[in-house]
């Protein structure tokens, strides 16, 4: 299963008046939800993808859409922020489930920018 | 080539890559090879008709690739190669091959071991097993992590 995570717009567009009232809606909520990044949607070319493999791909079920800014995130905070969108993306925040970005596994403080594949799986089974 | 990996998605057929492998020596006076097959029974008994290899493209072949190439490293002088399967492998089928060829048998039987064991903790694969009851994910085995770390706390030759 695809789980697309949609990126911020690029610098050089301004965003539309949907997006301005996403926006204050998103901060809304921010207040709401105490500080975590509500999606404001995105442009299917700046979308980063996000890869579930084995149990993990099993067990979460569903297409998420959630904002890496443009400056990036970090891996902890995109599995809080995953975590936050639907309660069903839970084990993405255990500590054993692994975390990769373009195809190395990373610590949780990476920095995972728009454009970049993700992927989270439980530890390998081995060959 | 000193090492070989490969994924492979179809049939595994190991007397072939046995057999390319040996016509590749060049004065080795020892070749071992390994031959890992899909069991038609579970850890707990339970019949297995089939097991998945899930991979992470790109990330799988890197996977096998640096563990090949850490054999060919670790002992000098030795030829290494790997071949593993993907996808849908039924009971009995081979699921991986390895083999080590070198000037004495020693050092290729500790290639081959290092290589299985290196490959049964770190090779981006996830395996699920097809029982008649159902499908179930297979977990790392603290053994094979236990086998994996003995090569760290030991030195080389």
């Amino acid at each position: 299963m695809l789980v697309e995570v949609q990126a911020r717009r690029r610098p050089d567009e301004r965003p539309s008046e949907a997006e301005l009232q996403s926006i204050a809606r998103a901060e809304f909520q921010n207040q709401l939800c105490g500080g975590l990044p509500v999606s404001l949607g995105g442009e299917p070319e700046d979308q980063v993808k996000i890869l579930l493999f084995g149990s993990l791909r099993e067990d979460i079920a569903g297409e998420v859409a959630e904002e890496v800014p443009e400056e990036g995130c970090s891996i902890g905070v995109l599995r809080g922020m995953l975590v936050a969108r639907d309660p069903s993306h839970a084990p993405l925040a255990r500590p054993s489930v692994l975390a990769c970005v373009d195809q190395e596994i990373v610590r949780d403080d990476h920095v995972v920018l728009p454009g970049q594949e993700v992927a989270f799986f439980r530890p390998v089974s081995g060959g | 080539m000193v090492c070989e990996a490969r994924l492979e998605t179809e049939v595994l057929a190991a007397d072939l890559e046995l057999r390319f492998f040996l016509e590749g020596c060049e004065g080795e006076g020892a070749v071992v090879s390994f031959v890992g097959l899909a069991r038609p029974m579970s850890r707990d008994g339970t019949h297995v008709t089939g097991l998945y290899l899930e991979h992470y493209p790109g990330m799988t072949e890197k996977s096998l690739a640096r563990i090949a190439a850490a054999g060919a490293e670790r002992f000098p002088g030795t030829r290494v190669k790997v071949v593993h399967r993907c996808g849908q492998v039924a009971a009995g089928d081979a699921i991986v091959f390895v083999a080590a060829a070198s000037g004495h048998r020693r050092k290729a039987f500790e290639a081959a071991e290092y290589l299985m064991d290196r490959l049964k903790t770190e090779a981006a694969f996830w395996k699920r097993e097809d029982r008649a009851d159902g499908s179930v994910w297979i977990e790392p085995t603290e053994q094979d992590q236990a086998d994996a770390k003995r090569w760290n706390d030991e030195c080389p030759e």
